[in-house]
C-alpha cells in the first residue's frame, strides 16, 4: 500500500512538472482535501446510524437461531474431521454476521474460527480448510449492501436499490470461481 | 412490484431488528447508542486514509497522469464497456475499504449514482470484500505465514466479480 500510494503522489508530480503545470498539485491538494472532508462528513451520520441499528441485532438471539441452521449447510464444503465443536461454532456465527452484514461480529468470529482451527492445525502452513475458510471470508456474502444503498441514496439516486440483484448475481458467480480455483489450488500448492 | 420491494428492504430491515430487540426486552435505544459511538470510533479511524487516497488520486486525475498511463489501454476498455471512472475502484477494492469507499463517492459526486460508472461502482461494493486486508487479518490471528493459493482464488474471484458486474451493468439489468 505503501509503494502504491508514493507512486501515485511523484507520478503525478512529475507529470505535472513535464506537462509545465506544477500549481496544479499545490491548488489539487487544497481542493481534494476540502473533498475528503466533505466526504467523510457524508459519511459519519448514516455509518453511525447503520452501525447502531447493527448493535441491537447483534444483541438479539436472531444470529445464533439462524446460525445454527446455517451450520449444517456451511459444513458440507469443510473436512469435518479436522473442526472442532467450537470452530464449527464460530464459524457458523462468523458466516452468519456476514450474510446479515454485522461487520464487527463477522470479524470477531472469524478470527476465533481461525484461532480455532490453527490449534489443530499447528503448522506455519495453513490446512485446506483454513485455505477455504479465509476465501468464504473474501467474498461479499452481505445479503443486503445496506451502506452502498444508503450512499446511493445519499447521492440522490432515483432508484438506491436497483443493485440488489445485481449482487447477489455477482457474488453468486465470483463465490463460485472463489470456491473451484481454492479447492484446485489446495491440491496443487501443498 | 420488485422496485418496490427493493424500496422497502431498508425501512423493513429497521423495523424487524427493533421491533425483535423489544420482545427480547433489550435496552434497544442503549444498544443503538452504544453502537453509534463504535461508529464515530470507526470513521475517526477512517479518515485518515480516506485523507490519503482522496488526495492522491485527485493528484493522478487532475495532471492528467491517469489519462497519460492509460493512453495505451483506453481504447481497449473503452470497447469493452469500461468506464475510465472506475479504474482507480478497480485497483483499490482489494486493499482497502476506506479507500474503495472514498472512490465510490468520487464517483457519485462527479457521475452520479444512477451513471453506468455509478452502477458498476455499486455493483462492485456490493459484491465483493477487501480480499488482501481479510486474507492479512485472519492469517495473522493464526499466525500463518504461507498463503497457499489463497490470495490467487481471492482475487480470481474479484476479478470474476468486477467483469460481471461490468457486463451486468451494460446489458442494462439495472
Amino acid at each position: 500500500m505503501s509503494k502504491i500510494w508514493s507512486f501515485i503522489i511523484l507520478i503525478s508530480i512529475i507529470i505535472a512538472f513535464l506537462t509545465g503545470k506544477p500549481d496544479i498539485i499545490t491548488s489539487s491538494v487544497m481542493s481534494e482535501s476540502k473533498t475528503a472532508v466533505e466526504n467523510i462528513i457524508y459519511l459519519i451520520g448514516m455509518m453511525c446510524f447503520w452501525s447502531g441499528i447493527f448493535k441491537i441485532f447483534e444483541n438479539t438471539s436472531l444470529l445464533d437461531k439462524l446460525s445454527n441452521k446455517i451450520n449444517k449447510v456451511v459444513l458440507k464444503f469443510f473436512n469435518k474431521k479436522e473442526l472442532t465443536e467450537e470452530a464449527q461454532k464460530s464459524m457458523a456465527l462468523n458466516i452468519t454476521s456476514n450474510i446479515l452484514g454485522l461487520g464487527n461480529a463477522a470479524t470477531i468470529h472469524g478470527i476465533k474460527t481461525i484461532e480455532a482451527m490453527a490449534s489443530v492445525n499447528k503448522s506455519e502452513t495453513p490446512s485446506n480448510n483454513m485455505t477455504k475458510f479465509v476465501l468464504i471470508n473474501t467474498a461479499s456474502l452481505q445479503l443486503i449492501p445496506t451502506n452502498m444503498i444508503a450512499l446511493r441514496t445519499l447521492y440522490g439516486s432515483s432508484n438506491p436499490a436497483n443493485i440488489l440483484i445485481p449482487v447477489w448475481i455477482v457474488t453468486i458467480i465470483s463465490l463460485t470461481v472463489g470456491l473451484i480455483s481454492i479447492s484446485i489450488l489446495n491440491k496443487i500448492i501443498k | 412490484m420488485l422496485n418496490y420491494l427493493a424500496v422497502s428492504v431498508i425501512p423493513i430491515m429497521i423495523f424487524v431488528i427493533i421491533i425483535i430487540g423489544i420482545k427480547e426486552k433489550k435496552d434497544v435505544y442503549a444498544l443503538f447508542i452504544e453502537g453509534v459511538i463504535e461508529g464515530i470510533k470507526i470513521v475517526y479511524k477512517i479518515f485518515p486514509y480516506v485523507l490519503g487516497i482522496t488526495v492522491a488520486i485527485g493528484l493522478l486525475k487532475n495532471t492528467n497522469a491517469l489519462n497519460i498511463i492509460l493512453t495505451p489501454i483506453i481504447p481497449i476498455l473503452n470497447n469493452l464497456g469500461v468506464p475510465m471512472d472506475i479504474i482507480p475502484l478497480m485497483a483499490f477494492r482489494p486493499l482497502s475499504g476506506a479507500a474503495s469507499t472514498s472512490l465510490v463517492m468520487d464517483i457519485f459526486k462527479n457521475c452520479g449514482p444512477d451513471s453506468t460508472s455509478g452502477k458498476i461502482a455499486s455493483v462492485i461494493m456490493g459484491g465483493t470484500e477487501t480480499t488482501i486486508y481479510t486474507i492479512t487479518i485472519l492469517f495473522a490471528a493464526a499466525k500463518v505465514k504461507n498463503l497457499r493459493g489463497t490470495l490467487i482464488a481471492g482475487l480470481l474471484a474479484d476479478v470474476t466479480a468486477i467483469i460481471t458486474a461490468i457486463i451486468l451493468v451494460n446489458i442494462a439489468v439495472i
